[in-house]
């Protein structure tokens, strides 16, 4: 049997057959949107483990919320990318003791940043990157870049207006490239015709 | 901002953008089989536990007022005041007025004013 053999189906309607007790639609939403919520959650945090535990915590408000559901209401897909985010958020607060918005300005990047590159770096080092971006630039930008989210549904995701999505995704996407610049010929980035 | 300045912008960003691309593909940022399975396993724990019902109206109401010994008082005490209204006992006036002290009584026209038919503001009311 398909992991996912409800391709056709929405995700709230998928939702609303789970909480009837279907478990093949148990399966087809694991299937649409650990990955996402975890992809998320691995890009913000850095770290595999706590990846893991924030999409499992997100995964299961998800399915104690299935059967009080609005079918129409809202996007399950956004819904669970706030939680995510929140869940990030509170990771990294306890992780350093600070609030979010006494996060500074990016910093400057390491040497440990721009000298850890090559085919398989550049991921690694784009994740560096991410990592000396605030957070809530961070979010934005792996949001809107990675997940190719629109900012209406960031903003959603954020609770934050348009116009805060489209600043902090121009303001995360210039501080990166400069956080990444020194690095570009080690990434094989230094063609122009790319 | 110079010209070389900004051919220098302009790269980096193409740079990042390029990553951007590789990022979306990138498999190393997949869950894995078994973290799946935990997920699934989560979901399908949850559905079948026993769903709990939201309270019926009734059992709302009975529970704001003391549940079942509360409603049975209410109710009893319902009754005895509806059965006091249309029934008093025989000695309950005389008693409320010796805990007043007086008799009690309120006229509604004016001392000296005699019936004679016209009210109304000196209009005659009656007909014919």
């Amino acid at each position: 049997m398909p992991l996912d053999e409800y391709t056709d189906l929405a995700d709230d309607a998928l939702l609303a057959l789970y909480s009837q007790g279907d478990t093949a639609a148990a399966r087809a939403l694991t299937t649409r949107l650990t990955p996402r919520v975890f992809g998320h959650a691995v890009r913000v945090l850095g770290d595999w483990a706590e990846a893991e535990d924030v999409a499992q915590d997100a995964m299961m408000r998800l399915w104690k919320v299935a059967p009080d559901w609005c079918m129409g209401e809202a996007k399950v897909s956004t819904w669970l990318y706030r939680v995510t985010v929140n869940l990030c958020t509170d990771r990294l607060r306890r992780k350093r003791g600070v609030g979010m918005d006494e996060v500074d300005e990016p910093l400057d990047p390491s040497p440990s940043v721009t000298d850890q590159l090559q085919t398989r770096e550049r991921m690694d080092a784009l994740q560096a990157g991410l990592q000396t971006l605030p957070e809530r630039q961070r979010q934005a930008v792996i949001l809107r870049h990675i997940e190719g989210l629109g900012n209406p549904e960031i903003a959603k995701i954020l609770e934050i207006s348009t116009e805060a999505v489209e600043s902090l995704t121009a303001r995360g996407k210039r501080a990166l490239a400069q956080a990444l610049a020194p690095a570009c010929k080690k990434l094989g980035y230094e063609d122009d015709s790319i | 901002m110079t010209a070389s300045d900004k051919d220098t912008v302009d790269r980096d960003m193409n740079a990042l953008d390029a990553l951007f691309v590789e990022a979306v593909n990138d498999a190393s940022t997949q869950p894995s089989e078994s973290f799946m399975a935990r997920v699934v396993t989560d979901a399908l724990a949850r559905q079948s536990m026993p769903k709990i019902a939201p309270p019926s109206l009734w059992v709302q109401i009975t529970a704001m007022v003391g549940g079942w010994q509360g409603m049975g008082g209410l109710v009893a005490a319902t009754c005895a005041g509806f059965w006091i209204g249309i029934n008093p006992p025989e000695g309950l006036p005389t008693q409320l007025e010796t805990f007043l002290g007086s008799e009690t009584s309120v006229s509604l026209l004016e001392d000296g004013i005699e019936d004679t038919g016209i009210f109304g503001f000196g209009w005659d009311m009656e007909e014919g």
